[in-house]
């Protein structure tokens, strides 16, 4: 009897020291018992943008839940809508999926597509969406460099006289582009042409990865493919976007998406995510994917050189 | 054609041999994604190519030859060749990378083929060895060995598949503890609530249909629609203090391995309910004669003998969990499909073989122990 009760003291004293230690994190975190989940999506960019945000909150002391490249864009949507995400990175631009009945000339403005998303989540889901960083990630049809200069191609109107001079065009793009009026629908009108179905190839998903590989290695005879602005392997796989100058696409800014009750809680996140958010350029968000997809560095370890390089943390990172 | 005495090894070596020769070996990528120039064995590697011929043409001189002795000397020259190749790649590889970054070399058609063929070789000649096995189970061992020292001096440093690795690694080692969670709790979960409504079913004649119908409808019903059906119960069951704490919700982990327990239980518990009546009612006659009570017949007698066909039941159900964990990559809820997922995304093959080759090597050993498992079990009940 007397060996079993010391056996259950010296249990209960290792327990409580074992718990003490545990207990000495609570004063390193903000919020200790409550980590943010954070996502974002599974491509690239949401890969440096999600970790752009982890790190930057991490360095102001906030506990996170790493979800980062969580999923495709519908999965992280549904995940911030079921409260699985308390925050997740999304584009202004892809309100016109969320926020159905409302007009596509909104989205082709940055100002008024931001707005009109904003006050629709906020009001309808309790989602907030923060300031955007000024890097328009928009949807352009990309070409060959060669075959830009053997056929004089710089802008759409260039694309429009070569397809309506009849000659081979393949066109490789998502199914959704390609039936939009703030997408391939407008372009045509805009621009003058039309393509036939067996001049495209249209796919279910809008992973530029695809059209682009399959661009630049002339597969199946695509000479055209979907594009986003800050898509990193245009360069090293010499392709250039076609100018647009009437902007048909909807503009498409990164933002981060946070719950309304764990901003309410957490407030001073908005600023925080929002000056890290304001360094970002179209060309620096390309240089970053660049080095994530074609270089194959980490997004985490891009991420943080861009934060340090502008000085936006300055604490070692463990990673 | 009677002089051939091992047609297989004779096909596979020549296989092997040609494709040497004719495909290419590797492709030398400036970057991840840019189309590299692809090379042969000779080209890439050079005249150290040599020893692999020699080895292929001292297989096709052997498949003459008749079994016995010589399934050892194939499986060795077998093994050595499949090491020795990767070797050579990965020293030249390094050659040709020097430290470049982004540089990187990715296997083309005739290392794919030069590799089947081996394991062919390999499994062919395993399987010849009779009373030398524990020397085949050597000479496995020595593969593994190898190719894992390889990999800790950094010889396959400049191979595509080791670079996304590199840049990957500690979310790979907890995807693979995710996916081997994922996959054998919800077979052990399974097990758990299929036997008893196995035996249930056999017992209980009426029951039967009861039980297996629903089973396999449940089988029918496609994975990613069977986690779409799990999504709004299990939000809901997430709002319980109790299930939020272990993390159940309509999406991450819970989903996933509620699916793909529901899954096992069709293959488990058929296989149950089959055990137990091949059991030969002469012997339960005859235990009931020595006076053993039900509990006793139950426990030493029919559940022993409808064991083997149960592990047969169980061995399947992990086969197709392993696989099927992927998909809980598409909910958030980790494993080895993200890497599946990811590579989709960013349309790297490499990505993807990171994710599947984990996956098949798991399944291949796990239905190799279990099949073993079968073999003992069924001896020692005889």
């Amino acid at each position: 009897m007397k060996y079993r009760n010391k056996t259950i003291i010296t249990g209960i004293a290792i327990l409580s020291l074992v718990l003490s230690a545990c207990g000495s994190t609570k004063d390193k975190y903000k919020n200790a018992d409550d980590p943010i989940v954070l996502g974002s999506f599974v491509d690239t960019e949401g890969g440096i943008l999600g970790n752009m945000i982890l790190l930057v909150l991490e360095d102001k002391g906030y506990l996170l839940e790493d979800k980062v490249q969580f999923g495709t864009p519908d999965v992280q949507r549904n995940a911030l809508l079921q409260g699985e995400l308390d925050m997740g990175v999304d584009y202004t631009g892809n309100g016109q999926f969320y926020a159905k009945g409302l007009s596509e000339e909104i989205w082709r403005n940055s100002e008024e597509g931001y707005k009109a998303i904003k006050e629709y989540d906020e009001k309808e889901n309790g989602l907030i969406w923060l300031a955007p960083a000024k890097a328009n990630n928009t949807e352009a049809l990309a070409v060959k460099k060669d075959f830009a200069e053997l056929n004089g191609l710089k802008t759409m109107e260039d694309l429009a006289r070569y397809i309506n001079e009849g000659k081979e065009v393949k066109l490789i793009t998502s199914q959704l582009f390609a039936e939009k009026e703030a997408g391939l629908v407008g372009m045509e009108k805009a621009y003058g042409f039309k393509l036939r179905e067996d001049q495209m190839i249209l796919l279910p998903h809008g992973n530029t990865a695809e059209t682009l590989k399959a661009l630049a290695n002339g597969t199946d005879k695509v000479n055209v493919a979907l594009a986003y602005a800050t898509d990193g392997s245009l360069v090293d796989l010499s392709l250039v976007i076609l100018e647009d100058p009437k902007s048909i696409p909807p503009v498409y800014e990164p933002s981060a998406v946070v719950r309304k009750e764990v901003l309410d809680k957490y407030p001073e996140i908005k600023g925080i995510v929002e000056n890290a958010f304001s360094y970002l350029t179209k060309e620096n968000l390309q240089e970053m994917n660049k080095r994530v997809i074609v270089d194959g560095v980490s997004p985490k370890v891009v991420a943080d050189e861009f934060l340090r390089a502008n000085k936006i943390i300055d604490k070692a990172t463990q990673y | 054609m009677g002089r051939i005495k091992d047609k297989p090894l004779l096909l596979f070596s020549l296989v092997g041999l040609l494709s040497n020769f004719l495909l290419p070996l590797v492709e030398v990528k400036q970057n991840r994604i840019s189309n590299g120039i692809r090379m042969s064995a000779f080209e890439f590697i050079g005249l150290s190519e040599l020893i692999i011929t020699i080895f292929w043409i001292i297989l096709i001189f052997l498949s003459f030859y008749h079994h016995g002795k010589k399934s050892l000397f194939v499986f060795y020259i077998g093994a050595i060749s499949m090491v020795f190749q990767i070797l050579l790649i990965g020293i030249r590889g390094n050659e040709v990378v020097s430290g470049s970054l982004s540089m990187r070399v990715t296997f083309a058609a005739s290392f794919y083929i030069s590799m089947l063929m081996l394991y062919l070789i390999l499994a062919e000649s395993f399987d010849a060895l009779k009373s030398r096995k524990p020397m085949g189970i050597l000479g496995i061992a020595l593969i593994a060995l190898s190719l894992f020292f390889g990999f800790r001096t950094g010889l396959f440093s400049s191979f595509s598949i080791f670079k996304e690795f590199e840049v990957k690694k500690d979310q790979f080692f907890i995807s693979l503890w995710t996916h081997s969670f994922l996959s054998f709790g919800s077979v052990l979960a399974g097990t758990l609530i299929a036997i008893p409504l196995g035996y249930l079913s056999y017992m209980r004649k009426k029951l039967e249909n009861a039980v297996m119908v629903p089973l396999s409808i449940l089988e029918t019903i496609p994975s990613l629609s069977l986690f779409a059906i799990l999504l709004v119960p299990l939000a809901n069951l997430g709002k319980l203090s109790f299930f939020k704490s272990i993390g159940v919700s309509g999406i991450g982990w819970a989903p996933a391995f509620v699916a793909l327990t529901l899954y096992t239980l069709l293959p488990i518990g058929r296989n149950t309910l089959v055990g137990f009546s091949s059991v030969d009612k002469n012997i339960i006659e005859a235990a009931k004669g020595m006076g053993m009570n039900k509990k006793e017949i139950l426990f030493k007698i029919e559940f022993p003998l409808a064991f083997p066909l149960i592990l047969t039941g169980i061995r399947i159900a992990l086969v197709q969990t392993i696989g099927g964990a992927v998909l809980a990559g598409l909910v958030g809820g980790g494993g080895l499909g993200s890497f599946v997922f990811l590579g989709l995304a960013e349309a790297s093959p490499d990505l993807i073989l990171l994710g599947v080759i984990p996956i098949v090597a798991i399944t291949l050993l796990m239905d190799g122990l279990l099949k073993a498992a079968y073999k003992m079990l069924r001896r020692n009940v005889e």
